[in-house]
């Protein structure tokens, strides 16, 4: 066993051409087949999400925040607005202009984040932190408590730093913390690494902005999570409309499952097309691994026949191949997870583009609005693909081995000195 | 003990190349006793290659049988027969080409469960008059000469007590012929093995203790007169 590994390793690194050569099919191979469960995932994971979300988007005309927090009879949604405002208002009145920042960190190992580019209007509140004009040179932030980078607590007196769109890098330091329920997650504190699931371990998501020089586009957003409450909440908001509506507010929910295979059924058409060609990608691939594998034995008959010849057993011969098999297979996981990682942000990117147009098309049809909130859910997607993937790639790996002994069977079938005389 | 090593009795063996049937051998059998060397001259295309891969267990006689100390080799183990009885040199050497020297005799010697350290290796090729620093060198770039050594040193590990060799001078000039069968044949000598060439060449005949023809219009061996 210790020799045939030895003897697997030689072949596998000595014979370094063809080595490469399998190894770029099989990471093609297993990337193909990655996407194309990222494709098959993401439809599901949008829908579900979809299923969750609610959203009241108004045109604030005359409406101050006092005003239509006491128009909404959903206890829970007012505490946590009302939460945040005081927060906010006591940070206010200590400091001239301060910023706060609550999005976990934890994600990214990094000291440099990027803002969020959402319009950078919402900065008008002065609340929270987006792309903007920060003028002053002694920027301050306030984070939310118990805010880890990497492991590392963040210290009064730290140093944060974040990039606009524009590349302009602002560094803040913090001036301090503060706190409020953690069921919530304020949309309006703007900031995200990359990464943020938004959805995790919140019952709702929360945006608001006032567009002073725009009252017309001025909003309120509100998500739900969770499929318990959602009804009592609808049930609130409905019944808060009329008056909302006073202020020219406009509400719309996903409110059935006819919607929710309405909206699906809009995705399917977008995604079927990258998993129609996902699939074929994946059937010409494990034709090209089959015949690559009947090519690579074939070309090693005459090495096979040596081996017989010193006195080798076929299984003996088999579990080298195998054990050689397994080498390329390890160095091919190894290279396609950090590549996987990268195109899955770009097949995300594919995927927000083409779910945008899907949007805009439900709109039309349904006459409900949806905002991008499910997208979401889609970066979840890339924190749990890899522990997902697993069993994709064992099922790979056994592919693999299926073609090498179906390969090997062809070998048995010669005789010995035809694959001598190779 | 019996005297004959190694039978072919009565064999048959045609091939077939697609258009034409032709006999290689009809009732051809032939006798080996131990610890001699034995050469078997005979054209080019007679069949001598053939000849050596039935009687390594490579292929199979359409009729007859080969019997090894009395027991027909089909009765014993191939991979049993190849790694522990009987060794070949090959042709055109069969040196597995992305290993280097020292890696191709290693594998040969780890096969039949063999220590070996690289200098034990290296004391072997010293005795076949190789340089130590060819030991991890690809076999690619070794001449021929140099290959058919390491191919002997490979032949010569372990117990094997019979030591088939195809036209071992083949591709080598006449003063390397020369030495390579001198090699062979102490080797042979002193570890009391039983060396069975074949060869198309009368200078390997002159060294042979017996020597056969292949006769085409028999289909079989005839002493040389
Ligand atoms: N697999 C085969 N199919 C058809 N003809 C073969 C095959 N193997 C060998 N031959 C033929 O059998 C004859 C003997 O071959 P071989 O034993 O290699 O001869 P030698 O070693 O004496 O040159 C040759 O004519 C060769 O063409
Ligand atoms: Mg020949």
């Amino acid at each position: 066993m210790k020799r045939s590994f030895i003897e697997a390793v030689i072949a596998v690194f000595n014979r370094a051409k063809n080595s490469l050569a399998l190894l770029a099919v099989m990471v093609l191979a297993l990337l193909t087949i990655s996407l194309f469960y990222l494709f098959m995932s993401s439809k599901d994971l949008i829908a579900d999400n979809i299923r969750h979300e609610l959203l009241i988007e108004g045109k604030i005309n005359s409406l101050s925040e006092d005003n239509y927090l006491a128009k909404l009879k959903n206890e829970d949604i007012q505490a946590y607005i009302a939460d945040i405002q005081n927060i906010y208002k006591s940070l206010d009145e200590k400091y001239d202009t301060a910023y706060t920042m609550s999005m976990e960190l934890n994600a990214e190992n990094s000291e440099v984040f990027k803002l969020w580019a959402l319009d950078s209007a919402m900065n008008a509140s002065g609340y929270s932190l987006g792309e903007s004009d920060y003028s002053e040179d002694n920027l301050k932030i306030f984070v939310k408590e118990g805010l880890n980078i990497g492991n590392q607590e963040l210290k009064k007196g730290d140093k944060l730093s974040f990039f606009q769109n524009n590349g302009e890098r602002l560094d803040f330091s913090i001036a301090g913390f503060f706190s409020y329920d953690e069921r919530y997650s304020a949309l309006g504190d703007n900031l995200y690494p990359d990464d943020v699931d938004l959805f995790a371990d919140k019952e709702v998501l929360y945006a608001y902005g006032t567009y002073e020089d725009n009252l017309e586009m001025s909003n309120l957003y509100i998500y739900l999570k969770g499929s318990d409450n959602k009804e009592a909440i609808i049930k609130d908001v409905e019944g808060s409309l009329a008056a909302l509506q006073e202020y020219d507010i406009e509400a719309s929910f996903i409110i059935d499952e006819s919607h929710v295979r309405a909206i699906e059924e809009n995705i399917a058409g977008i995604g079927n097309l990258y998993l129609i060609f996902a699939f074929m990608m994946l059937i010409l691939i494990s034709i090209l691994l089959l015949a690559f594998n009947l090519y690579d034995l074939r070309k090693r008959f005459r090495e096979m026949g040596i081996f017989i010849a010193l006195g080798n057993t076929k299984s003996e011969l088999f579990l080298r191949l195998v054990i050689e098999k397994t080498i390329l297979l390890l160095l091919a996981f190894i290279v396609v997870i950090p590549l996987f990682n990268i195109l899955a942000r770009q097949a995300d990117i594919l995927i927000l583009d083409s779910l945008s147009s899907a949007y805009l098309q439900m709109q039309k049809t349904l006459d409900v609005s949806i905002m991008n909130m499910s997208l979401a859910g889609l970066s979840s997607l890339r924190s749990t693909e890899i522990k997902d993937l697993i069993f994709i790639y064992l099922s790979f790996a056994f592919m693999n081995y299926f073609y090498l002994a179906l390969s090997y069977l062809g070998l048995c079938r010669q005789k010995t000195v035809s694959l001598l005389k190779d | 003990m019996m005297k004959e090593i190694l039978q072919a009795f009565n064999i048959a063996y045609r091939v077939n190349d697609g258009k034409n049937v032709k006999v290689l051998f009809e009732n051809c059998s032939l006798s080996f006793d131990a610890g001699k060397f034995y050469c078997l001259l005979g054209e080019s295309g007679s069949g001598k290659t053939t000849f050596l891969h039935l009687l390594a267990g490579l292929d199979k006689p359409d009729k007859g049988h080969i019997l090894y100390r009395g027991k027909d080799i089909q009765e014993i183990e191939r991979n049993n027969y190849l790694r522990d009885h009987v060794s070949i040199i090959f042709q055109d050497y069969n040196l597995i080409p992305y290993m280097n020297v020292y890696q191709n005799i290693a594998a040969a010697m780890a096969i039949k469960k063999l220590p070996y350290t690289k200098e034990s290796i290296a004391e072997m090729l010293k005795k076949v008059k190789l340089d130590t620093d060819i030991m991890f060198k690809r076999i690619n770039l070794l001449s021929g000469g140099e290959k058919q050594r390491v191919a002997i040193v490979r032949a010569l590990v372990g117990n094997n007590d019979i030591i088939l060799a195809d036209e071992p001078t083949g591709n080598l000039d006449s003063d390397t012929a020369k030495e390579i069968i001198a090699l062979l044949k102490t080797a042979v000598y002193k570890q009391h093995k039983t060396l069975i060439v074949v060869s198309h060449s009368e200078l390997v005949a002159e060294s042979g203790d017996v020597v056969y023809i292949l006769d085409q219009k028999i289909k079989g061996f005839v002493p040389k007169s």
